[in-house]
């Protein structure tokens, strides 16, 4: 008899749950076809729908991503200087980037810094990118950046390997070969005039002349705007055989291949490379970025002292001449520098910065146009002294330098 | 010619279910279910069914050949035979059957032979474990099913599908009296359907509902097939076309099992919709549309006058019963879990036998008290 009652009321009470879960899939079901498009975290109600489908159909229909989404990474080329920061601070090496020395200054950035290496190279492997996002962190002109772009799968890996070279392979080779020739010519130029002056220079300390000299060059700059008639004119005095172009740009590379080949490892290399790049930044005031080099280097000794800056002068004149000393330079600077330039090297930002420094030696009283290799002494006076004060410049201009190196040499 | 049409209907019909199957699991669990193929994913399973005729017929080298090449042949053959006493309207009528119901749950039967050649031709120890259970399981449930229509039966007096489908609905050559004294012969209507003329039939109902269920091998008894536990079962072993008229049968199956509740529980062709206006017999015959919606006759609208319209109206309408009963078997699918073994014939057994024999009672008494108060 017992046995009756939980029979029957097992049989009801199934009955009744199947039911209540019937109801509860039922109400599924209606609500099924309701389906509001796909909202982005950063939506209020991100959490405000808790009924429905919330199957998002791919491809069809994404999820918003916020507008600084952090993704995929994409190269401005025309902004990058190549200075290989972003290579070298990736923790996965998915940059490759390749550089030369360019012949004279190739424009300025977005942001006023000068462009003085070819980049025939600038690929980004994005099978390899972790999207840490140090790279764009370190960029010191911002060319690099994560897009919000996420979804760009691809049959082939290779394809992942993304090209943001400025040329084709065809170009790259023409000129690259362009590029060495003008420079090999200026070299020669330069060589014959300045190759033993500059050693006389060098040995020479920083003298009071350089500093009108700097202020020459800036205040040719000024004036003519344009690098190429300084250029001429310098080279019409110092050096007539020189083209006018290569001149200036030469004194630059002049500077940086010295750097490269003594460079590399060395501290001191990149103190002169800081130095140097300060000095390109300086440029941006004017097309004129090598003679802004100079300058710079002139301003930075102007302000440390006012002799100094005469030699800044000097490099455009000694540009051929240059190379030989810097090496010197940069030996003796390595030295004294790498106390002080070690610490500093690791500051990235100081394109800018450099550009500020050097328009106060532009300013400097306008000297004659002057180019006393003996500049080329003080600069290397005023890299150590800079290394100091300024230092900071950029691994980044080291690392082009060090490129250039390569090629000049 | 009715077997090409009703061949053609039910492979349309199963492109349909596979669709909605997929489509009401998917908006039960919160999906969307198939979007790609056409517009909303129409078109989904006509794409299927084309790679599955397309693709090989593989016999496993172990097979009884034989055997399995046929039993698809006998699973499909005998659900569609049991299509052909449904009537789809007064008078539409494959086999018009004095022993129609029967025959239908016997032809039904000769499913399990085809599950069972299919389990041991393939050969394969899920195959065979899936077919065992399916066996044990039809078998199981084909009592309480057959009693839980016998029940009803009792109530119509014949086993004629046509004779029952027209004794509940307008038309009817023999009185109607909801629960037994009210006369709606002229009313029609859901009221004369057998499930509320005869309430206890609900219970009977529900009997065959579930053991339809069974029968069908659907969830919650769908453990001849068990992908968890036998990969697919007795199926597990087909492909391409034969796979395909397996799974065919196997959704004409719950068509045809609909069909049957329909017919005799949920009035067959007979509209839902009553006359709610008394006339004398014959005078709606008379009258023209206008006059039959002036006096409320929306039985004799949603029925149909002459022959075309009542053959249309009476396939709507036990066709979308039918519908409503697959629709049900979906919905009960991705609600409920799996039985056991045990379970399942426990209920076949100790619950669902009890009680149609008991409705089986009930419906004798019934039968002989109407018949003494109304003779």
């Amino acid at each position: 008899m017992s046995k009756r009652p939980t029979y029957l009321k097992a049989v009801v009470e199934s009955l009744g749950t199947m039911l209540k879960g019937m109801r509860l899939t039922a109400k599924h079901y209606v609500k099924g076809y309701e389906r509001a498009a796909p909202l982005g975290i950063s939506d209020p109600n991100y959490f405000a729908k808790t009924e429905g489908p919330i199957t998002i159909s791919y491809p069809q229909e994404k999820v918003p991503v916020p507008d600084n989404g952090r993704y995929r990474l994409f190269m401005e080329t025309d902004d990058c200087i190549g200075c290989d920061k972003c290579a070298r601070i990736c923790p996965v090496d998915c940059i490759t980037i390749e550089t030369f020395r360019a012949d004279g200054d190739l424009g300025r950035t977005s942001d006023g810094t000068v462009k003085r290496l070819h980049l025939p190279t600038f690929d980004i492997d994005m099978a390899k990118c972790m999207y840490c996002g140090l790279c764009t962190t370190v960029c010191p002109t911002e060319c690099l950046t994560m897009t919000p772009v996420y979804d760009y799968s691809e049959y082939d890996r290779d394809n992942f390997l993304y090209h943001f070279g400025a040329y084709s392979p065809e170009d790259e080779g023409r000129i690259r070969q362009e590029t060495e020739a003008a420079l090999a010519e200026k070299k020669a130029a330069k060589a014959v005039p300045t190759s033993l002056p500059v050693e006389t220079a060098a040995a020479e300390a920083p003298a009071a002349r350089p500093r009108p000299r700097p202020m020459i060059k800036p205040s040719e700059a000024p004036v003519t705007a344009e690098d190429a008639p300084i250029l001429p004119s310098e080279e019409s005095k110092n050096d007539p055989p020189a083209p006018p172009r290569p001149r200036p740009r030469p004194v630059m590379k002049p500077k940086p291949d010295e750097a490269a080949g003594q460079e590399t490892q060395e501290t001191a290399q990149p103190l002169e490379a800081k130095e140097e790049a300060p000095p390109a930044e300086s440029a941006t005031p004017r097309p004129r970025p090598r003679p802004i080099m100079q300058p710079k280097v002139a301003p930075a000794e102007s302000e440390t002292e006012s002799a100094d800056a005469p030699p800044i002068t000097p490099t455009p004149e000694t540009p051929v001449a240059k190379p030989r000393p810097r090496p010197i330079m940069q030996p003796k600077v390595a030295p004294e520098v790498s106390d002080s330039d070690a610490p500093v090297i690791p500051v990235q930002p100081a394109p800018i910065e450099g550009a500020d420094t050097t328009p106060p030696p532009a300013d400097a009283p306008p000297a004659p146009k002057p180019r006393p290799r003996p500049i080329m002494k003080p600069k290397v006076a005023d890299a150590e002294e800079l290394s100091g004060s300024e230092s900071e410049s950029e691994s980044g201009s080291m690392s082009e330098e060090k490129k250039d190196g390569g090629p000049s040499a | 010619l009715l077997v090409s049409l009703s061949l053609g209907f039910v492979a349309l019909y199963a492109l349909g279910a596979v669709y909605a199957e997929r489509k009401v699991s998917a908006y039960i669990q919160d999906r969307l279910g198939p979007m790609e193929v056409g517009p909303r994913g129409l078109l989904q399973t006509i794409a299927d069914i084309l790679k599955l005729l397309l693709k090989e017929n593989i016999t496993p080298t172990a097979a009884d050949k034989k055997l399995f090449a046929l039993a698809p042949i006998v699973i499909f053959a005998s659900v569609f035979a049991g299509l052909a006493v449904i009537p789809v309207g007064p008078g539409i009528l494959g086999a018009a059957l004095n022993v129609g119901l029967l025959y239908a749950m016997a032809i039904v039967s000769i499913d399990v032979i085809g599950l069972l050649m299919a389990g041991w031709g393939s050969n394969n120890k899920y195959a065979f474990l899936g077919a065992m259970r399916a066996v044990s399981q039809i078998i199981s449930y084909e009592i309480p099913a057959a009693i839980a229509l016998l029940a009803a039966v009792a109530m119509y007096g014949s086993l004629n599908l046509g004779v029952i489908s027209l004794a509940q609905g307008l038309g009817s050559p023999t009185p109607v009296y909801f629960l037994g004294w009210l006369d709606v012969t002229q009313l029609g209507g859901i009221l004369s359907w057998g499930i509320l003329r005869y309430p206890h039939l609900l219970v009977a109902w529900l009997i065959y509902f579930v053991a339809a269920l069974a029968e069908c091998n659907r969830a919650p008894f769908d453990l001849p097939e068990a992908e968890s536990e036998l990969v697919s079962g007795f199926h597990v072993e087909y492909s391409g076309f034969r796979f395909a008229v397996i799974f065919l049968a196997e959704y004409a199956n719950m068509f045809l099992v609909g069909l049957i509740g329909a017919v005799v529980f949920w009035g067959g062709w007979a509209t839902p919709l009553p006359n709610l206006m008394a006339l004398a017999p014959g005078e709606a015959a008379t009258m023209s549309v206008g006059q039959l919606f002036s006096h409320l006759q929306f039985g004799h609208l949603t029925t149909g006058m002459g022959a075309t319209t009542m053959a249309i109206w009476g396939a709507f309408w036990i066709l979308a019963k039918a519908f409503v009963s697959v629709f049900v078997m979906m919905w009960i699918r991705w609600t409920l879990p799996r039985v056991r073994v045990d379970q399942l014939l426990k209920l076949s057994w100790k619950v669902m036998t009890p009680i149609a024999f008991a409705l089986l009672a009930i419906s004798a008494i019934w039968k002989l008290l109407e018949v003494g108060a109304h003779p």
